[in-house]
């Protein structure tokens, strides 16, 4: 069976060889890079796993997964955001986690995220706010009740939970401290579960897991229903986004059949259908919608930048 | 020198010397680290600081027992309780230190020579030259375990793995 | 439970899902001997493989890759003093010098008997504990992860006998190269020099294939030869020697075992620590200290009863959260994820067959792999009898290109390189390695439990104190840094007693 993997990399090497060197190239002729900016294992892990061989039938090259950890998530994104743009290196990104440096305004964080190639969205999920199986807080109003500083588990200063329980912070006027530092949205489901904190901030996906068991319980939820039935609208747009990035300024034509693919396999009988088993939410979005979906959500988080000293 | 109880003194006089750079450079780190340290926040370099001077501090003594004065006995004496571990595999003979600087040497050119032409070209050269220049191996028998090694880097992670083994700097 | 049981050996007893088992172990072996590949790896690579398997086929094979891994770290480990796997850099101390004495087989023999009873050991003992798992696993708060950490550092600190002074410093160093990289608690890079490569620290795999692989490498390039000193004995020595060894000392393996279990199931800390332990543990508890890290077998069975008992224990948080306990069971459970399962606190309830058919897999593949090696062990023996200047090249070849596989990162080469020429000077002076790596594999888990305990108790230190398992803990590390004085006290005592030596 590992022979035929080495079978495709035999003729792929032939194939290269017999390349004219200076002719016009058609994209794509050789193994696509996917990056994950985070470890192996985890959700953004799962997903580019699932999506790349769909991906390597209709752009008829090998797509590889790599794992590319460190600072958060940050090093995968200047490692793509340096990259030549040729359409061969390409990776998930999650918003709002790397639209922190933009919010704060930092310079020298590797890459800016308004300037990458943006190919398309796989998915989207929105958020509850939620607390441990036994607590016996019950609602928002309770937490407002307890009168002291509501404590929150979170990964590190810079992800997506990060932004999410700083801005919904604000909006519901709770007075927030995070607890940082563990790992994945399982560690810090653990960690509310223990009891270290009051509440965390889950995607809905992740959170269900541990609401059918009976370890969590939602007191809020930030979806469009929710966030209306909290009285701030506004809430509902603090979502985790995964989205797909190329290095800025990639050249349009290899866009485009890199947008096209993407959204052709999102939209994959076979992929949707993983999706739906393994109970992974998909939206789907061309390049386009993703852009406009990025410059609203950053204006969006600006509007709260006060939070994030 | 109390028979024995440490094998650090037992050793050589050129070995002595060694040892004494190898404690001043392992301080000199520690400095530098604790240097580098006040560039962050305090709450973020609380931790790294403690290790700092605590090492600085152990870096002291080190130094301080390597000298041949009365101090540096009683601190010999005092950390070395009980023997066990790791330790006692010292090697029982001080080689040259020709011996020991051409061998990391060959390691060095081997990274360098990676990091200019990639695996692929670097790979059957370093283990030719290795076997014919330090082991004074006969032509034939340095291009067998050339090819071999080359041969089995190959199959095992470009063409079972596919993974693109690294090309060198004017691949990028 | 027995329906499942059932429906599990349904799975698994089909030629298919054995030759697939059969084929994860050949493939565990082979990575876990190879510096820097080892099971994470495997099962990643696997990964588009098992797109067109059955669950349970992928299971057996991704299982009998985890199951396997550890043991093919053993081989290389006492060989070549280069181990395989990040948790069997313990098992090199005596190994290797049992190698160098002529005595591999016995060590490869008493190496692979340890990982095979060891590994049943962790899997009898998680299907034990299935009922009160989601309880041990909330028993650990940053708290408790921090004093653990303590508790590892000091244990092993001490362990490291005449030269507690440098060990201490090695720690530091080890600590401070653990620093390097991205801070979880306050979100910043600290200590990079403004390399991007660094933004992800310093990775263990390469630094152990620097320390261990290459420092020896050089080592043995110095010294020429063979790494037998004496071949004749290579070939009069008797693997079942080796294995016998393990039941006549028996209790060393079961505190091995139970070490591992219990280390392996707390995330983030994982083998190399529990093997690590389990060897310092073996030193402090043993009438002869100084026979260890000379070939005493006893330092051999140790750690590796200790590192494949943890495959059993890191999946207890897997069965009680769905949350992985190691970094193999963290892309194991993405390959449930892959197949269409949604592994959670659910898990057992939901998908109890799953777990069973990889019980039952953990359980074969450990006793298969060891049967594997045992019959290999007198021709892998052979291998000291190589001229170094033939094995070096090929070994050191080996060494850098699988620090480059481990991500596809050239930055990882340098790193085994730098960590190379330190660990031959550290051999060369005397400076234990152990508490290097050890301290490189907490620092991180130390840190960032005490800012978080910090956090979450307001900065009141009383939080030390008032929970159960962190006062148990503190008793320990109070222990294992008073046992050396006491033995030193009792020694002299003895001493005095009988008199002048």
């Amino acid at each position: 069976m590992l022979a035929r993997f080495g079978l495709g990399a035999i003729a792929l090497a032939i194939a290269t060889t017999f390349a004219i060197p200076g002719a016009v190239a058609k994209y794509p002729e050789k193994t696509i890079t996917f990056i994950i900016p985070y470890k192996p294992g985890g959700g953004f892990d799962t997903y580019v796993r699932a999506l790349a061989p769909i991906l390597e039938k209709r752009l008829g090259v090998t797509v590889v997964p790599k794992n590319m950890p460190g600072a958060g998530g940050r090093k995968g994104a200047t490692y793509l955001y340096k990259s030549k743009p040729d359409g061969y290196r390409i990776s998930i990104m999650n918003l709002p986690g790397k639209a922190i440096a933009a919010i704060q305004g930092k310079k020298g964080v590797g890459y800016d995220i308004r300037k990458f190639t943006w190919l398309g969205q796989i998915a989207s999920d929105s958020y509850v706010i939620a607390v441990a199986g036994k607590s016996k807080i019950k609602s928002i109003a309770d937490l407002k009740k307890l009168g002291r500083t509501i404590k929150t588990a979170g990964t590190g200063k810079g992800a997506t939970s990060y932004v999410v329980s700083q801005i919904a912070g604000n909006i519901l006027g709770l007075k927030l401290k995070l607890v940082t530092g563990y790992k994945g949205s399982s560690g810090m489901s653990i960690a509310v579960i223990r009891g270290d904190t009051d509440i965390g901030f889950f995607a809905y996906r992740s959170y269900s897991k541990f609401a059918k068991s009976g370890d969590l319980r939602a007191i809020a939820a930030l979806d469009e229903k929710g966030a209306i039935k909290l009285g701030k609208p506004g809430l509902s747009k603090l979502r985790i986004h995964r989205l797909v990035a190329a290095p800025p300024g990639l050249p349009a034509d290899i866009k485009k059949t890199l947008e096209d693919a993407l959204f052709a396999s999102i939209n994959d009988a076979g992929f949707k259908k993983w999706a739906k088993k393994a109970r992974r939410p998909l939206a789907a979005l061309k390049g386009k919608e993703s852009e406009k979906l990025i410059d609203e959500l950053v204006a969006f988080y600006t509007g709260h930048k006060d939070k994030f000293k | 020198m109390n028979n024995g109880m440490n094998s650090g003194m037992n050793i050589g006089a050129p070995e002595k010397r060694g040892a004494l750079y190898f404690a001043l450079g392992l301080f000199a780190l520690t400095v530098f680290f604790i240097y580098l340290s006040y560039d962050y926040a305090p709450n973020v370099r609380l931790f790294p600081l403690m290790v700092g001077y605590t090492g600085l501090i152990l870096c002291t003594l080190d130094l301080i027992g390597l000298t041949d004065t009365a101090l540096g006995r009683i601190i010999n004496t005092v950390f070395s309780g009980t023997a066990a571990g790791e330790t006692g595999k010292v090697a029982k003979f001080t080689p040259k230190l020709s011996r020991q600087l051409i061998a990391m040497a060959w390691m060095v050119g081997l990274v360098i020579g990676i990091y200019i032409v990639g695996f692929m070209v670097m790979v059957p050269a370093y283990v030719f030259s290795s076997m014919y220049f330090q082991g004074k191996k006969s032509v034939k028998k340095c291009a067998y375990g050339a090819v071999s090694t080359t041969v089995f880097v190959w199959v095992m992670f470009e063409f079972l793995l596919k993974y693109e083994l690294y090309r060198g700097v004017f691949a990028e | 439970m027995f329906d499942s049981l059932l429906l599990a050996l349904d799975n698994l007893l089909t030629i298919n899902s054995l030759g697939f088992l059969v084929m994860g172990t050949c493939i565990g072996l082979v990575f876990g001997a190879i510096p820097g590949l080892g099971g994470t790896t495997a099962i990643a690579l696997l990964i588009p493989l098992t797109f067109g398997m059955k669950e349970f086929e992928a299971i057996t094979l991704m299982g009998g890759v985890m199951a396997a891994t550890s043991t093919g770290g053993s081989v290389s480990a006492i060989l070549l003093n280069t181990p395989g796997t990040a948790p069997n850099a313990a098992t090199t101390f005596d190994g290797y010098p049992l190698a160098q004495q002529g005595k591999a087989g016995l060590a490869l023999g008493a190496a692979a008997t340890a990982s095979a009873l060891g590994g049943l050991i962790g899997v009898f003992t998680l299907v034990a504990v299935i009922p009160i798992a989601k309880e041990i696993v909330l028993l650990f708060a940053p708290a408790e992860f921090f004093l653990l950490a303590v508790f590892g550092l000091c244990a092993i600190a001490v362990s490291t006998g005449g030269r507690l002074l440098q060990g201490l410093i090695t720690a530091c160093v080890g600590l401070i190269a653990g620093f390097v990289g991205y801070d979880g608690v306050s979100g910043e890079v600290r200590y990079d020099f403004g390399i991007d490569f660094l933004w992800d620290g310093v990775k263990l795999v390469p630094a152990l294939i620097g320390l261990f692989a290459i420092a020896e490498m050089i080592n043995l390039s110095v010294k020429g030869g063979t790494v037998a000193e004496n071949p004749e004995i290579v070939k009069i020595q008797k693997v079942f020697d080796g294995v016998k060894a393990v039941f006549k000392n028996y209790p060393t393996m079961l505190r091995g075992s139970a070490i591992g279990t219990f280390i392996g199931a707390v995330p983030g800390v994982g083998g190399t620590v529990a093997a690590f332990l389990s060897y310092s543990t073996q030193v402090q508890m043993a009438k002869d200290p100084e026979t260890y890290g000379k070939g005493n077998i006893l330092g051999v069975i140790a750690p590796e009863s200790a590192n494949n008992a943890k495959d059993g224990g890191s999946l207890i948080p897997t069965l009680a959260f769905g949350i992985p306990g190691s970094a193999e069971t963290a892309v194991f459970l993405g390959v449930l994820i892959l197949h269409g399962l949604d592994p959670g606190p659910t898990i057992l309830f939901e998908h109890e067959d799953v777990i069973f058919t990889l019980v039952l897999t953990l359980t074969i593949s450990c006793v298969l792999a060891t049967l594997i090696v045992l019959a290999l062990a007198r021709s892998l023996a052979l291998l000291t009898m190589i001229d170094v200047h033939v094995l070096v090249p090929t070994v050191t070849i080996v060494a850098l290109v699988g620090a480059y596989a481990l991500q596809t990162e050239i930055g990882d080469v340098y790193v085994a390189l730098v960590f190379g020429i330190v660990g031959y000077l550290m051999i060369r002076f005397d400076y234990p390695r152990v508490t290097f790596t050890i301290a490189l594999v907490l620092g991180e888990i130390t840190e960032r439990s005490f800012h978080q305990t910090m956090l979450i108790s307001d900065d009141n230190w009383s939080i030390f104190i008032t929970r159960n398992i962190s006062i148990i803990l503190l008793v320990l590390i109070a222990a294992a840094l008073a046992l050396p004085s006491f033995r030193l006290w009792a020694q002299r005592r003895k001493e005095r007693r009988e008199g002048p030596v």
